[in-house]
């Protein structure tokens, strides 16, 4: 079994943490074409292997740490997913990251790998090449990713590529996530807490160097495939595609903040009068160290969205990669915080610290609203906490890290901080997972998204925004002749249906970035994936269909570990309070009408539950 | 007048496209440990490299070779190799002061980049022109002009 494998490398490895072992494992051909890699087979395992309801935080939960078919090829095959239990949502998480790692581990000759258990004290997984060891990593316990990222590459291999967490996962923060590349390279795989997960098995880091290769079935149509889509994204619709490598994503703060979506003081309004000094172009203009030009990319891809700053200011000065729109905007708008230097800091502190800046800046903007209302008392913080405070705003995410005084509530993210105060409707977040940064009153799609997302308030996992705000010929909803209007919910849910599913195969389980796919027919991707697979899977309806059974296994997953229809809501908030100023104003999710009809077209019942019907159809029963 | 791959570093995204490219090209499979070109990171200096062979006038490999394997292909001013002469002693690697000399695991024999036969792959797929692919008159041309333009304008600024 080592001849013809095309695109995965046929090989994982199963590493049992309280034991001490290392098995290398032949993939199971059947469940890699059903779920494809990455998120699917990360679901796929989680479903066959971990009860749903096991305490996210201690040993029983596993964390599958997975590539997909597509890791490692252009255009933008990169991405690797850690999947595992959230200790945030108590359902599935799974978080994608760039970068360079995921190849990296491909050329090592691994899929995925399967972590298990708890070491009795700190370690990290070695990998080179074929080989593999577990090695004690109590000397960076407790130190910052960049830290922990320069002793690694000294003690293992210069060349290698590294997934590490820092203080907050160790300290199980629940908004821990992992970092690749440290703060100057760093690459996040974000959200839901993963990185407490990695923690709480004492698992500080992966280490891999590759020096193999991966083969791919027929190079010729494989190629023109690529270039195929390398002439969409040289030639896009007026999308914000190549703006992208230009602006990197912070330079869509502007574009959302003039539609009156970015979300601003807790997400009261969605238009934020100190857009203009976070936004991208003055970032280009004071702190970019290149300007307005595609800076650094993820392996493969011809973008560079990644930005690189460099802050000279007393207080603030340092380097890093980064930030990005949710960076800022959470950190920044949320928190009502217009000092640019503050937010590029924070973020830093967050990359250092391990920590998800969208759910650190949210959970921050709860506390601020929180205390304005008069129902978080001054004295639990030690100071006043005002809207626009750049300096608590750093403090905060610092103590929030390290679970210092008051930080440690925060570090249980807003939810659990609104609850222990009181207002958990204060909370900005869908299953207790923060919200990034559109506001879902003027993105209906989107928000319908944001409702029934399994890893909660989230976009990646149905980016219907593409359609509704970008002007992307994505899935074909928007076209120049066809606009899509943001604020009517008419077709929503066909479209974020459609969206789910296909983000469920074609991103996020083929290890493929979205942003070099926004104008790309979805034939296109099923060719490069035959070209590099050598396999044939049923045409785009078919891929559609493994990407619906890749959804609702999660959804399955989430139910059995005990979440239900009363978590496929937004905060009051966006239901009762209308957008009160800017050109969303007047605007309410009207999630009454949206709700029902997305569980009658998923085939599931009135209580969010799919039918035997539906589970048949899928081969799920 | 033979063209040269130039290296613009500060276009350099790191997105490695390039070693996909020669490594599929060259060795039919996604390999950048066997690409001959290869981007290498200073990270926290934010610098990306592409380091390459240079194809040098008077080149440490051909000078060092004990088997005068290393030759210089007139037509594309590419330094080549010839495999059946070649022994596998890692001289060259060695004596390259850029490290752009490859070896080969498999064959256990010298490995270099011969600018794909005068069409350099890499090139085509360099998205922002790290590499551009041009006779080396234009590159001084084009610094030479560069250098005027600073001192037309010190020169202005002076008669004012």
């Amino acid at each position: 079994m080592t001849t013809d494998n095309f695109g995965w490398t046929g090989k994982h490895i199963r590493v049992n943490l309280t034991a001490s072992t290392i098995t290398v494992c032949e993939n199971d051909q059947r469940i890699m074409t059903q779920y494809l890699g990455a998120r699917g087979v990360g679901a796929k395992y989680m479903w066959d292997e971990v009860d749903p309801k096991t305490d996210a935080l201690e040993p029983n939960n596993k964390l599958i740490v997975a590539t997909g078919p597509l890791t490692c090829m252009p255009p933008a095959g990169n991405r690797t997913y850690f999947v595992t239990k959230s200790p945030l949502t108590g359902g599935i998480a799974n978080a994608g990251v760039g970068g360079y790692f995921g190849a990296e581990l491909k050329f090592s000759g691994f899929d995925f790998i399967i972590f298990e258990g708890r070491a009795k004290s700190p370690v990290y997984l070695w990998i080179n090449n074929g080989k593999t060891e577990l090695r004690p990593a109590g000397h960076i316990w407790g130190k910052g990713t960049e830290d922990s990222e320069e002793i690694l590459l000294a003690e293992t291999d210069p060349m290698a590529h590294i997934a590490a967490i820092g203080p907050a996962g160790e300290n199980m923060v629940r908004l821990a996530n992992v970092i690749t590349g440290g703060v100057t390279g760093a690459r996040a795989a974000g959200r839901g807490g993963v990185g407490a997960v990695m923690g709480s098995k004492n698992l500080k880091a992966v280490v891999v160097r590759g020096t193999g290769g991966v083969k791919i079935a027929d190079l010729k149509t494989f190629n023109k495939n690529i270039s195929k889509i390398w002439k969409y994204w040289e030639d896009p619709s007026p999308s914000c595609a190549q703006g992208l490598g230009q602006h990197g994503t912070i330079g869509v703060l502007s574009f959302t903040n003039n539609l009156g979506i970015l979300p601003t003081r807790n997400f009261r309004t969605g238009v934020f009068e100190g857009a203009h000094k976070i936004s991208g172009e003055t970032f280009a203009e004071k702190y970019s160290a290149r300007g307005a030009r595609p800076s650094k990319a993820c392996f493969g891809c011809p973008a560079g969205c990644a930005r690189l700053s460099v802050v000279n200011e007393p207080g603030y000065e340092g380097k890093g990669e980064g930030p990005e729109y949710e960076s800022v905007a959470s950190l920044g708008s949320v928190t009502g915080v217009d000092h640019l230097p503050a937010v590029i800091k924070a973020g830093r502190i967050c990359n250092d610290m391990g920590m998800d800046t969208i759910s650190a800046g949210v959970t921050v903007g709860c506390a601020m609203e929180l205390y304005e209302i008069g129902a978080l008392p001054e004295k639990d913080i030690g100071y006043p906490l005002h809207f626009g405070d750049h300096e608590a705003l750093i403090d905060l995410v610092q103590k929030m890290a390290t679970r210092d005084g008051f930080g440690w509530i925060m570090g249980e993210g807003s939810y659990r901080l609104g609850e222990r105060y009181g207002h958990p409707e204060l909370s900005m977040s869908v299953k207790k997972q923060e919200l990034p940064n559109y506001d879902p009153r003027g993105v209906k799609g989107q928000g319908l998204a944001f409702v029934t997302n399994n890893r909660g308030g989230d976009h990646c996992r149905a980016e219907v925004n593409c359609s509704e705000i970008y002007e992307t010929t994505m899935l074909g909803y928007w076209s120049p002749e066809k606009d899509v209007d943001a604020h009517a919910i008419e077709g929503k849910v066909e479209m974020t249906i459609h969206y789910q599913d296909y983000s469920a195969w074609a991103y996020d389980s083929l290890g493929f970035c979205y942003f070099l796919l926004m104008d790309t027919p979805e034939q296109d991707v099923l060719d490069l994936l035959e070209s590099a697979t050598g396999l044939k899977f049923g045409g785009v309806d078919g891929l559609n269909r493994q990407g619906e059974r890749i959804f609702t296994l999660e959804r399955l997953f989430n139910l059995a570990a005990g979440l239900s229809a009363k978590d496929d809501t937004l905060p009051k908030r966006f239901l009762t309070e209308p957008m009160p100023d800017g050109p969303a104003k007047g605007q309410v999710f009207e999630q009454d009408q949206l709700l029902p009809d997305y569980y009658r077209m998923r085939g599931w019942d009135g209580n969010g539950i799919p039918g035997k019907t539906k589970l048949d159809q899928l081969g799920l029963s | 007048m033979t063209k040269q791959i130039e290296i613009n570093p500060e276009r350099c995204t790191a997105c490695r496209i390039c070693e996909f490219t020669c490594s599929t090209h060259n060795f039919g499979e996604i390999n950048p440990s066997k690409s001959r070109i290869k981007v290498r990171i200073i990270s926290r200096d934010f610098f990306f490299y592409p380091v390459l062979c240079q194809q040098c006038g008077k080149a440490p490999c051909v000078e060092v070779c004990p088997k005068d394997a290393l030759y210089r292909n007139e037509t594309t001013g590419a330094i080549e190799l010839c495999e059946d002469d070649c022994i596998g002693c890692r001289l060259c690697v060695k004596a390259c002061p850029f490290g752009a000399m490859g070896f080969s695991k498999e064959t256990r024999l010298a490995d270099k980049c011969d600018l794909c036969g005068g069409d350099p792959e890499c090139v085509k797929h360099c998205f922002y022109g790290a590499l551009e692919f041009k006779e080396i008159d234009k590159v001084s041309e084009k610094i030479s002009m560069e250098y005027i333009e600073k001192i037309k304008d010190a020169m202005e600024e002076v008669e004012i």
